[in-house]
């Protein structure tokens, strides 16, 4: 209950301060009035004594002339009326002559005294001389109690005690009304502080009462609030434009991690297929090392050894035939990875009506084998016919979509749908092509078969991956990423267990470069050249030997490139120079890139033909050397090393002709 | 009771006790203090007060002693023997001394008249005309006073005084 003054609400305060002036501004009036009121009772007090002492006085001159005690003490008794007077007395000279109350012991009187008045504790003491005509007779003394004035006294604090609470309840009553003059504003001040702090709602006004300082600071507390909520709406709107740019920011920064992210995993997926590229095309290259004697040498005893039994004739054949296959397959796989040939013609292709003919000649797989496992393969197109044509390799088109067709069959044994759609779409930003003129081709085939996990989705493109055991290559859709690279178009995949696949080609719009070329089958017999044939391997270069000259050239071998080099000096000095030079790339000390290198620097018109198993890797790191006329690649095919001296031999005849 | 006040001041104590005619010269000088006399009686404003003393003087000088330098609204003192007629009405004051009692009729009709107030110790002064009888009552000097006889002589006796005289002497005379 008890509350320090300090923490006191201020309308306590004032009432209090209020309170405390006005009772002490009563107490001092109080106190004066008494003072002033003691005073003048005392000098009554001692005029009323000194009277009675010049009557009494008076009267009792001719007792005390004649020393008549009885008449003196007659005199004295006439004090009795004033019951105020204990004591009094005549002196005579010092002795006492007449005292009152009669008999009382003159010891008990004090010496007389000069005329004059003094206040004792409790008594008023009063000395006066008697005089009788200019001649002092004796001195009278008198002393009166204080019990009136006490009494008045008495009188007086009841009086102010009682006037003080009488004032006191007015000061309170009319202090708390007038108070709030005061008191009303700074308590609606304090409340709307209260108010403002507590919601932190700065709109709030504290109200105005006038004009005073009490207004002024209610102004400047009201100014205050004015600027913070300024303030704080200022910081609001800041906070908003912040976290809208943050969320600006961060969903632009979900979008390049994400094309991040894809990009990353195009790359690793590229990374992946090119790594397995190059692995599959070093086992290729060996296979073909070893391979190329096996058919060379089948291929020179079957046309070239007479005397052959048809059973041996036959066994050739065989031999020939199953290296052919052998050759074939590691084709393919080399294929897997080779990028386009710059020589090789690109033409407009007709994709609807590759699609037509792709599915009838497919119709055995999709329609004929099914039925009769007692299946049902529907197939659907849905082809538009307004699709651009393609520019890019007909015969690789066709496979790659004979693949898709065929895994689609594959993933329906138990019978579905089958859908091949085209169409063109225009992938540029809408910006950039208002007319949106279509950029992309789509080729789509889409099945209701059992779909692909996100496993086997990942890595179904690289070569070796079959889901198919036994029946499956692990090529198919790794020969179709390869045309898909070549044409510089896209795979998209989309697939889920049980949900089918949409195997989707993309393809850029493109104009043609070239017009397609009739080419003649029919490979003239050459004339006969001087050739210079080096090669590190005596197989090989015994096998390129015999082609040539089956074919009527003179060959001349070296087995290494410097002895190459000698050997063209020397029949240069002969002046029976070699028209061609054919040199394997691979050798010890110089190879083939230099010795080619060395003989254009001598005779550039000398067209030299480089033969590697490494034709595609080469290409493929665009180091085409300027020295050489063309490439071939092992192992050296009779028809293909006729058609490549055919064209050089064309050319520098028309150069020189 | 005034031995007793006597041995209370010591300053006093050489002082013998006052005789018998100490006190009535003394009461005699007190008289013209309660009494006034018409102004005609001065001559001037500073013309002696007369105190006369007629007979044989009992006194001796303790009279003259009493009042000397002593003055009454203004009026010194003068002590005179009494010889003439004359004499007698020119005082203020006359003591009649107890030896002058065969003609004590004789000098108060020769005052009669005159604002002369008379004082004796005769017996019987006032109903013969006196005005202030002395008496020894227990040893104590006291007096009376005929009144009627001091208002005829033009005196007027301060009441004070009158309360003070010895009363049924006074009552048995009127």
């Amino acid at each position: 209950m008890k509350i320090p003054l300090r923490d006191s609400s201020i309308k306590q305060k004032l009432t209090l301060i209020i309170m405390a002036a006005s009772t002490v501004a009563l107490l001092l009036a109080a106190a004066g009035f008494v003072s002033y009121e003691l005073f003048t009772f005392r000098q009554k007090m001692i005029r009323d004594l000194s009277t009675l002492a010049d009557i009494i006085g008076s009267q009792s001159t001719a007792a005390l002339s004649f020393d008549n005690k009885e008449d003196a003490e007659d005199d004295l008794d006439s004090l009795q009326a004033n019951q105020r007077i204990v004591a009094a007395c005549i002196y005579k000279g010092n002795a006492v002559f007449a005292q009152y109350p009669r008999g009382t012991d003159v010891r008990l009187y004090p010496t007389p005294e000069k005329a004059g008045a003094r206040f004792e504790r409790d008594h008023l003491v009063l000395f006066r001389e008697i005089i009788h005509k200019g001649e002092k007779l004796g001195t009278f003394y008198v002393k009166s109690d204080l019990q009136e004035m006490q009494q008045r006294l008495a009188h007086y604090s009841w009086m102010i005690v009682l006037f003080m609470l009488a004032s006191l309840v007015v000061t309170f009553l009319l202090s708390s009304a007038l108070q709030r003059i005061i008191t009303k504003p700074i308590i609606d001040l304090a409340q709307t502080a209260k108010l403002v702090s507590a919601g932190k709602n700065y709109s709030l006004r504290a109200r105005r009462h006038g004009q005073d300082e009490l207004g002024q600071l209610i102004d400047g507390f009201n100014e205050m609030l004015a600027q913070i909520q300024e303030r704080d709406e200022a910081l609001q709107q800041a906070n908003d434009r912040l976290e809208k740019r943050v969320q600006e920011r961060t969903r632009e920064l979900e979008k390049a991690y994400n094309e991040i992210r894809q990009t990353q995993q195009t790359v690793m997926q590229q990374e992946r297929l090119k790594a397995l590229g190059q692995m599959a095309s070093g086992i290729a290259h060996d296979i073909n090392n070893a391979l190329s004697p096996v058919v060379g040498f089948a291929d020179l005893l079957a046309r070239g050894e007479t005397g052959l039994s048809p059973n041996g004739k036959k066994y050739l054949q065989y031999i020939k035939t199953a290296g052919e296959d052998i050759a074939h397959i590691v084709a393919r796989l080399r294929e897997f990875y080779r990028r386009r040939d710059e020589r090789e013609s690109l033409f407009s292709v007709d994709l609807n009506h590759l699609v037509e003919q792709v599915i009838d000649m497919t119709r055995p797989r999709w329609r004929d084998i099914p039925q009769g496992l007692g299946v049902t393969v529907e197939m659907q197109t849905n082809l538009d016919p307004l699709v651009p044509e393609l520019v890019g390799i007909e015969s690789e088109l066709r496979e790659a979509l004979t693949n898709l067709i065929l895994n689609a069959v594959d993933a329906l044994p138990q019978g579905g749908k089958i859908e091949v759609r085209t169409r063109a779409v225009s992938l540029a930003p809408f910006s950039a092509n208002h007319h949106r003129t279509p950029t992309h081709v789509v080729l789509e085939v889409s099945d209701t078969g059992s779909g692909m996990d996100e496993q086997t989705r990942k890595h179904c493109l690289e070569p070796f991956f079959s889901t198919k055991g036994r029946r499956g290559t692990g090529l198919g859709l790794a020969m179709v990423y390869g045309v898909m690279e070549r044409h510089e178009a896209k795979i998209e995949i989309e697939s889920a267990p049980g949900q089918g696949t949409i195997m989707r080609l993309v393809f850029p719009i493109r104009k043609a470069q070239t017009e397609p070329e009739t080419t003649d089958g029919q490979v003239t017999t050459p004339t006969p050249l001087q050739i210079l044939c080096i090669d590190d391997e005596p197989l090989l270069r015994e096998l390129l030997k015999e082609i040539l000259e089956s074919d009527g050239h003179q060959v001349a071998v070296t087995d290494s490139g410097q002895a190459g080099l000698d050997a063209f000096r020397a029949a240069r000095g002969r002046g029976k120079p070699f028209d061609v030079v054919i040199t394997d790339l691979g050798m010890p000390y110089l190879d083939g890139r230099q010795v080619a290198k060395a003989l254009k620097r001598e005779s550039p018109g000398t067209p030299v033909v480089l033969l590697t198993g490494w034709g595609a890797l080469m290409k493929e790191g665009g180091e085409t050397p300027g020295q050489v006329d063309g490439v071939l690649s092992k192992p050296p095919r009779s028809r293909e090393l006729r058609e490549t001296l055919n064209r050089l031999m064309s050319k520098s005849n028309g150069q020189t002709d | 009771m005034l031995l007793a006040v006597l041995a209370c001041l010591p300053a006093r104590a050489q002082d013998p006790a006052p005789s018998e005619f100490q006190l009535k010269a003394a009461f005699i000088y007190n008289f013209a203090k309660f009494v006034e006399w018409p102004a005609e009686s001065f001559r001037a404003q500073d013309s002696p007060f007369t105190i006369g003393i007629i007979g044989n003087n009992p006194f001796e000088d303790i009279l003259g002693q009493t009042v000397q330098n002593k003055r009454i609204n203004g009026h010194p003192f003068r002590v005179v023997q009494c010889k003439t007629l004359a004499d007698l009405q020119t005082s203020h004051i006359v003591f009649i001394s107890p030896s002058e009692r065969k003609r004590l009729t004789e000098i108060l009709r020769a005052i009669r008249g005159a604002s002369v107030l008379t004082v004796s110790d005769l017996d019987h002064f006032l109903p013969a005309g006196g005005m202030i009888q002395f008496l020894m009552e227990d040893n104590k000097v006291r007096f009376s006073i005929n009144d009627a006889a001091a208002k005829q002589a033009g005196l007027r006796i301060s009441s004070k005084l009158l309360n003070l005289a010895k009363r049924p002497e006074r009552e048995g005379k009127q």
